[in-house]
C-alpha cells in the first residue's frame, strides 16, 4: 500500500524490519510484541517507538492482525529477509505514489545540482525543498534522511551533511531490474529510459542528455567499483553530459557496459 | 652542435675558476638599475639609490685625481663581483692608458697565492726591478707539495701556541696556551681534529692551494667551537687514554677540559677564537710574506708609477682573495698620496668587493669610517621586475647560443648593446620570446616567461649568481644533453620548489590520462611554464592548457591532454573559452611561496596543512594525525548503513575510534585496526580532509569539494570490509570461529542458570525475557560445596558481569540515528535476532564451543572480549565441576534418606515418622510436662516435608542423573528445590529429645515409690512403646552427624 504521508522519524528502516522479521517467527499478540520489542522494564520512561512502528506496518499493510488477535506478515516471508526485496517494497509503499511526500523529497534531492552538498543544516534542505514547493518540515527531513540513505539513493559523512549519491540504488538496479540486450554496449539512452521506467524517482535527474550531479556521480562510482564501464565513443552522435567534473577526466559518455559478469 | 653548446656554456657562465671573456660578460651584463649608495662613515647618511652608470660617472669619473677607498658590499652572489668588472672594463675603456695603470684582480681561484699571482704578473711590475725579491717568494711557494704544506701549517700553529704575547691573553690563560701545545701536538688530535676532511687545517689550505673540489668561496679558514667534539667516555679520550699510547698529561687535561662544557662553558670559544687570532700569521708565515712586504711592495709601485706620471686604480673583485693578508691590504688601499709624508706615492684608487659578512665581523672599525663610498647590492639592485630576471636569461641563452666569435666581433666594434648580436634560428619559438625595452626581441628558448619567474620563486637563493647557475647550468645543461628527455622532472629539479597545483586533484587526472613515461614532464611543463592549472582556453584561435600553448607540448613531444573548461555553468561541457590576446602584460607569478603577507589564518593552517601532507606523501611523519583520524572515524561512522551491515551501533562506538584507525607514518606507535596506507589515494582522503577543514571551515563549501567528496566515497567503498572486519573481529587474521553474540548469551545464560532462574520447559521467549528484561541480582541459593560456594561469590562481587549484561542489552537495541547507544533510554530490541541466537546455543545444549581455544591467547581487555574472557574465568572447563560436586551431594542426600527410612521407603513410611513425632511432642511431653524449643522441630511439622514431597525429591534426584550437564545444574539450582537438610536436621533435635526424655524416666522409675510408678505405668508403656518404635526408625538419624546442607 502507497503511503502519502510523511512518517515519524522514530520509524527506522532497522525498526521496522526487526518487527516484521519477529511476527515472521511465531504467532504473537500486539501486546506479546511489544512486551518482546520494547519490554517496559527498559524503557522507564515510558516510549511509543513500538506503537508507531507497528502502526506503520498495519498502515502499510506489511502485516495484519488476525480475527484470535495474533499478528501475522502480509507480504512474502522472503521479503522480509531478502535485502533487497525489502528495500523495494518500501520503495513501493513510500515513492509509489508520484504525489507522495517521499517521491518529492526524493525526486528534489536526486535532481539537484552539486551545491546541495554544501548544505549543513536541515533548515536550508527545508527551505529549498519549499522553494520548489514541496511542503516539508524539519521533522519530515529527520526521517526522511534515514530511509533516503537506507534505500540506497545517498549517505551522510558528517552527521548533518546529506549526500546525495544513489550508487547502491543505480547499482540494484542494474544488477536486478534492468534487462538490457547486449550488456557489452548499452547506449546511455537505453540506459536512463529503462532507469526511469523501472524507477521514476530519477527522471527529473535528466534533463535533455545531462545528468544531474547524483545521478552522474552514482555512475563514476559503479565505473570506479568496476561494476560499469562508461564509455565514449566519439564516432556516436548521442553523447551524454556527466555533471561536470573537471579534474575526473570523462565528462561526456555514449556507453556504458556491464561488467563483472 | 651539442659540444659547442655545452662549449659555449662552460664559456659563458663562470663555473668556479674559469673567467668569461671581456665579449661574453658584456653580452650577458643587465644594468644595476637600484644600487643603494653610502657616501661615508660608519652612518647610514646621505643614502641613496642609484644607477651603475649614475654611479660611475658622478662617484668614480669626477673623483678620479682623489685618493678613493670604495666598498662594493653584499651577500655571496649578489654580483659585487659583476659590478666591479663592468666599472673595470668601463673605466678601461674611458682611460688613457699612459696616465694610469688599472689592474684588476679577480676572485680566480680564490687563494692567496692566486691572487699575488695576479699582481706579480701584471703591469705594474714591468719596471720595478727591485721587486724580484717578492716575485721569487712568490714563486718559491709553488714549490711545496701539499702534505707538505698542511705540516707547515699545523706546525706553525703549534707553534704559535709557545709564543709570548701579552695580546694573547683576552683570549687564552698562558698555562692554558701550554696545555693547547701539547694538545695540538697529540696524535689523536691531530688524526682526530686537525687534519680531518673539512677540518681546520683543510680549510686553511683552501686558501693556499687551489681545490677544484671545493667551493672555497664559502669556506672560512678558522677554527670553530665545534671542531673540538670531545666527550667524556667518547672516542677521542679513550684513545688518549690508551695504557700503551697514553698521551701526555698536558693534552688529555685539555682535551677534559674541552670536554667538561658544565665546569668550562665557553672554553672552546674562547681557543677557537685564539687560534683564529693567529692564522693570518700562519698564512703568512706559511707563504713566507711577512707583515710588511705588501705595504713595501705597494710602495715600490706606487713610486714607481709617481715617477712615470702615473695613477693606480685597483679592482678588486673580493677581499677575501687576499686571506692572510687582508688586514694588511687594508692598511695598504688606505695610504693616501696628499698626505706629505706619502707625497711620493702616486694617487690610488680601489674598488674592493666585500661580502656583508666579512664588512660586519672582520672590516677593522676603525678603518669603516676612512671608507671613501660604499655602494650596497641587495635583492632588488638587479631585478626591479620580472622583465629584468627574463632579460638576464634571455642574454645568457643568446650569449651560448651564438659562437664567441661574434661577440668578438661585437666587442671590437664597441659592444654597442643595441648592436648585440642575438641568434636568430632561436626566435622560432614565439612561445619563448621576450621583447626588450628597445623593441628587439630575443629568446628564452627552451624557457618561457613563466618558466623563469617559476623557478626564481622556487629556489631558496635567490641571487642572481644562483639563480643564472641553476637555469643554465642545471636545467639548460640538461636541454642540451637530453632534448628529447626534457623538461626534467619536479624529482630531478630537486632544488626547485614547483609551484603548488591550483588544485590537486589536477594530480589525479594526469594520473588517470597521461602515460607514466610522460607524466613528469608534463607536470613540470604545467606547473613551470604554466600557470599550475590545466584550464582549457583558446587564445587567438589556439588551443592553450593551463595557459601553455599546445604548440609547447607537441615541441617536447608530450601528450595534450583535455584539459577543464572555465565554464561554471553545469552540464555545458562544451569545451573552451574563446578570448582575444591582449596586449602583453607582465605575467606577475601569481603565487610567491616567498612572501604571504597577507592571506589569512585559515589559508595560513592550510598552507602548513598542505606542505606537511606533501612531506608526509613524500615518506615524512604525520603529526597532525590525531584530527585527521577523529575527522575521518566521524565520517566512517556517518557513512555506512551499519545495521544494514548488521553491525550493532553500540560496536561501531566502541570501535570506529583512532584506537582502530591508523595513518602510515603517523608521529605516534600505530596500533591494532585499520591502516590507512601512504600512497595517492589515501593522500586525496587526508587532502579532503583538510580542505574541509580549513577551506571551508569545517563544511564541504570550497572548490571542487564535489570532486574530494567522491574520492572519500571511492575510498570507503574499496576499503569497505578492512573497516567492517575491525568491528566484527578483534583480530582480522583470526576470524574463523569469533563468535561474540553467542558467547556474550552464553555468559548471560549461565548467570541466570545458576542464579535458579531458568527451567527445563522454559521458551526462547522466557529466556529472552528473563535474560534482557530482569534485572540482575545474583542470588544463588543452591549450594553443593566449595566450588558452588566459590562461584557464586565470585559472580556477585565481579563488576565485569554487570557491564558484560549491559553490553549485551545495548549490543541488540536499535537507535534512533545518531543517539548514542550507552545512553539512550530508549530500547527497541533486535529480538529475533537474539531468539535466533538463543536457538542456536540451545541446539548447542549450550556448551561452548571447543574453538573457542584458538582465542585463549588473544585475550585483551577490550570490549570485544569480555565476554570470551569471562566465559574463560567462570565456565569453561568448570560446568562439569559444579556438576560433580552437585550430583556427589545429591547421592549423599540419597544415601541419607536411605538411612533414615530404610532402603525402600515410601510415602508412607515418611509419614508415619511425621505423625509419630507430632504425637511425641503434642502428648507425651506435654503429658511428662517436659518443655521443649519449638523451632528446633519446626521442619517436623512443616507440611512440605511430607511423604509426597520427599518421594518426589527422591526421584527427581534419581532423574537428574540421565541429564545433560546443563540442564543437571538448571535442576540442581532451581530456587524451589525442597531444602531436605532442614529436615534431617529436625529430626536429629527430636531423636536427641527422645533420647534424653527416655533416660530421665527411666531413672525415676528406678527411684520413685510403686504408687507413682504405677500410675505412671500405663504413660510408661506408652511412652516405651513409641521410644522403641521411634528409635528403630530414626536412630540411624540420630548416630549420623549432621551432613553439609544449604
Amino acid at each position: 500500500m502507497q503511503y502519502k504521508k510523511s512518517i515519524r522519524k522514530e520509524i527506522t528502516p532497522a525498526r521496522l524490519r526487526a518487527l516484521l522479521k519477529l511476527v515472521s517467527r511465531e504467532y504473537y499478540t500486539k501486546d506479546e510484541l511489544e512486551s518482546l520489542l520494547q519490554p517496559t522494564s527498559l524503557n522507564k520512561v515510558g516510549s511509543s517507538e513500538f506503537r508507531m512502528v507497528y502502526k506503520f506496518a498495519m498502515d502499510t499493510e506489511l502485516i495484519i492482525e488476525e480475527e484470535n488477535k495474533y499478528i501475522k506478515l502480509n507480504i512474502d516471508k522472503d521479503i522480509v529477509f531478502d535485502e533487497y526485496k525489502f528495500k523495494k517494497k518500501i520503495i513501493e509503499i513510500l515513492l509509489g505514489n508520484q504525489e507522495g511526500l517521499f517521491y518529492k523529497m526524493t525526486s528534489w534531492a536526486l535532481k539537484q545540482d552539486k551545491e546541495i552538498i554544501k548544505f549543513d543544516k536541515i533548515g536550508d534542505l527545508v527551505n529549498n525543498m519549499r522553494k520548489n514547493n514541496i511542503a516539508v518540515k524539519d521533522e519530515d527531513i529527520l526521517s526522511w534522511r534515514f530511509w533516503f540513505k537506507y534505500l540506497g539513493y545517498g549517505y551522510n559523512l558528517q552527521d548533518e551533511y546529506i549526500i546525495p549519491n544513489p550508487f547502491k540504488k543505480v547499482g540494484d538496479l542494474i544488477e536486478n531490474e534492468l534487462e538490457f540486450k547486449n550488456k557489452d554496449r548499452i547506449t546511455i539512452r537505453e540506459f536512463t529510459d529503462k532507469l526511469v521506467s523501472k524507477a521514476p524517482e530519477f527522471k527529473d535527474s535528466i534533463e535533455g542528455n545531462n545528468l544531474s550531479y547524483p545521478l552522474s556521480v552514482a555512475l563514476r562510482v559503479l565505473d570506479k567499483e568496476e561494476k560499469i564501464e562508461l564509455i565514449y565513443a566519439r564516432d556516436t552522435r548521442d553523447i551524454w553530459h556527466l555533471y561536470n567534473m573537471e579534474h575526473q577526466g570523462l565528462n561526456d559518455i555514449s556507453h556504458m557496459r556491464i561488467r563483472g559478469e | 652542435m651539442e659540444y659547442n653548446l655545452i662549449k659555449r656554456l662552460t664559456e659563458v657562465v663562470s663555473i668556479q675558476a674559469l673567467e668569461t671573456t671581456k665579449a661574453d660578460f658584456l653580452a650577458t651584463h643587465l644594468p644595476f638599475k637600484n644600487l643603494k649608495f653610502e657616501s661615508k662613515g660608519l652612518k647610514l647618511m646621505d643614502s641613496d639609490q642609484l644607477s651603475e652608470e649614475d654611479y660611475f660617472r658622478q662617484y668614480i669619473m669626477e673623483t678620479r685625481d682623489e685618493h678613493n677607498f670604495i666598498i662594493v658590499k653584499g651577500d655571496n652572489g649578489t654580483g659585487k663581483s659583476h659590478l666591479i668588472r663592468w666599472l673595470y672594463y668601463k673605466y678601461e675603456n674611458e682611460i688613457d692608458p699612459n696616465e694610469e695603470v688599472i689592474l684588476i684582480i679577480t676572485r680566480g681561484q680564490n687563494t692567496l697565492k692566486s691572487t699575488l699571482q695576479q699582481i706579480i704578473n701584471s703591469d705594474v711590475f714591468k719596471d720595478i726591478e727591485d721587486t724580484n725579491e717578492f716575485k721569487k717568494l712568490i714563486e718559491a711557494n709553488n714549490t711545496l707539495k701539499e702534505e707538505e704544506l698542511k705540516e707547515q701549517i699545523a706546525a706553525l700553529i703549534v707553534a704559535e701556541c709557545n709564543v709570548e704575547d701579552e695580546e694573547d691573553e683576552k683570549y687564552l690563560k698562558k698555562r692554558h696556551k701550554r696545555l693547547l701545545h701539547s694538545f695540538l701536538s697529540d696524535e689523536v688530535i691531530r688524526e682526530h681534529i686537525l687534519f680531518i676532511e673539512n677540518g681546520p687545517i683543510e680549510r686553511i689550505m683552501s686558501k693556499l692551494v687551489y681545490n677544484p673540489e671545493l667551493d672555497n668561496e664559502k669556506i672560512e679558514p678558522r677554527f670553530y667551537p665545534e671542531d673540538f667534539k670531545i666527550e667524556y667516555g667518547g672516542e677521542i679520550l679513550k684513545k688518549m687514554q690508551r695504557p700503551n699510547e697514553r698521551s701526555s698529561d698536558k693534552a688529555i687535561r685539555m682535551a677534559e677540559m674541552l670536554a667538561n662544557e658544565k665546569t668550562w662553558p665557553t672554553f672552546k670559544s674562547d681557543v677557537s677564537r685564539y687560534l683564529n687570532s693567529k692564522i693570518n700569521k700562519v698564512i703568512q708565515s706559511s707563504i713566507k710574506i711577512g707583515k710588511n712586504d705588501l705595504k713595501e711592495i705597494f710602495n715600490q709601485i706606487r713610486t714607481s708609477l709617481k715617477a712615470h706620471n702615473k695613477s693606480l686604480t685597483l679592482f678588486i673583485e673580493d677581499i677575501t682573495s687576499f686571506t692572510g693578508i687582508d688586514r694588511e691590504l687594508i692598511e695598504v688601499l688606505l695610504v693616501d698620496h696628499r698626505n706629505e709624508e706619502n707625497s711620493n706615492l702616486c694617487r690610488l684608487t680601489s674598488i674592493v668587493g666585500i661580502t656583508t659578512e666579512y664588512y660586519n665581523d672582520y672590516f677593522p672599525d676603525n678603518v669603516k669610517d676612512r671608507v671613501t663610498n660604499k655602494i650596497i647590492i641587495g635583492d632588488e639592485s638587479l631585478f626591479i621586475s620580472e622583465k629584468d630576471k627574463y632579460e638576464l636569461v634571455a642574454r645568457y641563452l643568446n650569449a651560448v647560443k651564438l659562437e664567441s666569435k661574434d661577440l668578438e666581433i661585437w666587442l671590437k666594434n664597441g659592444a654597442d648593446d643595441k648592436m648585440l648580436p642575438i641568434k636568430e634560428s632561436s626566435l622560432d619559438f614565439e612561445w619563448a620570446e621576450f621583447k626588450l625595452k628597445d623593441g628587439r626581441i630575443m629568446s628564452l628558448y627552451p624557457f618561457n616567461k613563466k618558466a623563469i619567474s617559476n623557478i626564481y620563486n622556487g629556489i631558496e637563493d635567490k641571487s642572481p649568481r644562483s639563480f643564472i647557475r641553476i637555469i643554465m647550468l642545471n636545467i639548460f645543461q640538461d636541454y642540451i644533453l637530453n632534448p628529447q628527455s626534457f623538461p626534467p622532472t619536479e624529482k630531478e629539479l630537486s632544488n626547485i620548489e614547483f609551484p603548488r597545483w591550483e588544485n590537486a586533484l589536477i594530480e589525479e587526472r594526469l594520473r588517470k590520462e597521461v602515460e607514466e613515461d610522460k607524466r613528469g614532464q608534463v607536470d613540470t611543463i604545467l606547473r613551470l611554464w604554466g600557470d599550475a592549472h590545466i584550464h582549457r582556453d583558446i587564445i587567438d584561435g589556439k588551443v592553450h592548457i593551463g595557459g601553455v600553448p599546445e604548440k609547447v607540448f607537441n615541441h617536447f613531444n608530450l601528450p595534450l591532454i583535455d584539459g577543464t573548461s572555465r565554464t561554471k555553468s553545469q552540464n555545458k561541457n562544451t569545451g573552451s573559452i574563446e578570448m582575444k590576446k591582449t596586449q602583453e602584460t607582465e605575467v606577475i607569478p601569481k603565487e610567491d611561496h616567498s612572501k604571504k603577507l597577507d592571506i589569512n589564518k585559515e589559508e595560513k593552517e592550510l598552507e602548513k596543512f598542505l606542505d606537511e601532507l606533501d612531506r608526509w606523501r613524500e615518506g615524512e611523519i604525520l603529526a597532525s594525525h590525531k584530527w585527521l583520524r577523529d575527522e575521518l572515524c566521524d565520517i566512517i561512522g556517518n557513512y555506512f548503513n551499519w545495521e544494514e551491515e548488521m553491525i550493532s551501533p553500540l560496536f561501531m562506538k566502541y570501535f570506529i575510534t583512532t584506537n582502530y584507525f591508523h595513518i602510515e607514518g603517523q608521529s605516534v606507535n600505530i596500533g591494532k585496526g585499520f591502516l590507512m596506507e601512504r600512497n595517492a589515494e589515501s593522500y586525496y582522503v587526508l587532502l579532503a580532509l583538510g580542505l574541509w577543514r580549513y577551506k571551508g571551515n569545517r563544511s564541504w563549501d570550497f572548490p571542487n569539494s564535489e570532486e574530494y567528496i567522491l574520492l572519500l566515497t571511492n575510498y570507503l567503498n574499496k576499503n569497505k570490509e578492512k573497516i567492517l572486519n575491525i568491528i566484527r573481529y578483534p583480530d582480522t587474521d583470526n576470524i574463523e570461529n569469533w563468535n561474540y553474540e553467542g558467547w556474550a548469551l552464553l555468559n548471560e545464560f549461565y548467570i541466570r542458570m545458576l542464579n535458579g532462574e531458568l527451567n527445563l520447559d522454559q521458551s526462547l521467549e522466557d529466556i529472552y525475557k528473563i535474560i534482557f528484561t530482569s534485572d540482575l541480582n545474583i542470588n544463588i541459593e543452591n549450594i553443593y560445596g566449595d566450588i558452588w560456594n566459590s562461584t557464586a561469590d565470585r559472580l556477585k562481587i565481579d563488576r565485569d558481569i554487570n557491564t558484560q549484561h549491559k553490553q549485551t542489552v545495548k549490543y541488540y537495541n536499535l537507535i534512533l540515528g545518531s543517539a548514542n547507544p550507552e545512553t539512550t533510554p530508549v530500547h527497541y530490541l533486535d529480538v529475533y535476532e537474539i531468539l535466533n541466537n538463543l536457538e542456536r546455543l540451545k541446539g548447542n545444549n549450550w556448551i561452548v564451543s571447543k574453538d573457542i581455544n584458538q582465542f585463549s591467547d588473544k585475550e585483551s581487555t577490550n570490549n570485544h572480549y569480555l565476554p570470551l574472557k569471562l566465559l574463560k574465568k567462570y565456565w569453561i572447563g568448570k560446568i562439569d565441576k559444579l556438576v560433580n560436586e552437585g550430583e556427589k551431594k545429591l547421592d549423599s542426600v540419597l544415601e541419607e534418606l536411605e538411612k533414615n527410612f530404610g532402603q525402600d521407603y515410601n510415602k508412607e513410611t515418611i509419614d508415619e515418622l511425621n505423625r509419630m513425632a507430632e504425637k511425641f511432642l503434642t502428648e507425651i511431653l506435654f503429658n511428662i510436662k517436659e518443655n521443649y524449643d519449638p523451632e528446633l522441630f519446626k521442619p517436623l511439622r512443616d507440611k512440605k516435608y511430607n511423604g509426597i514431597e520427599i518421594m518426589k525429591l527422591t526421584e527427581e534426584i534419581k532423574k537428574i542423573k540421565d541429564l545433560h550437564d546443563i540442564h543437571k545444574i538448571i535442576k540442581l539450582s532451581q530456587k524451589n528445590n525442597l531444602n531436605i537438610d532442614l529436615y534431617l536436621e529436625a529430626l536429629n533435635n527430636l531423636e536427641n529429645k527422645v533420647d534424653s526424655v527416655n533416660n530421665r524416666y527411666k531413672s525415676k522409675l528406678q527411684n520413685e515409690d510403686r504408687e507413682e510408678v504405677e500410675k505412671l505405668a500405663e504413660t510408661e508403656a506408652n511412652i516405651n512403646n513409641i521410644i522403641r518404635e521411634m528409635k528403630e526408625n530414626i536412630s540411624s538419624v540420630i548416630e549420623v552427624d549432621s551432613y553439609v546442607g544449604g
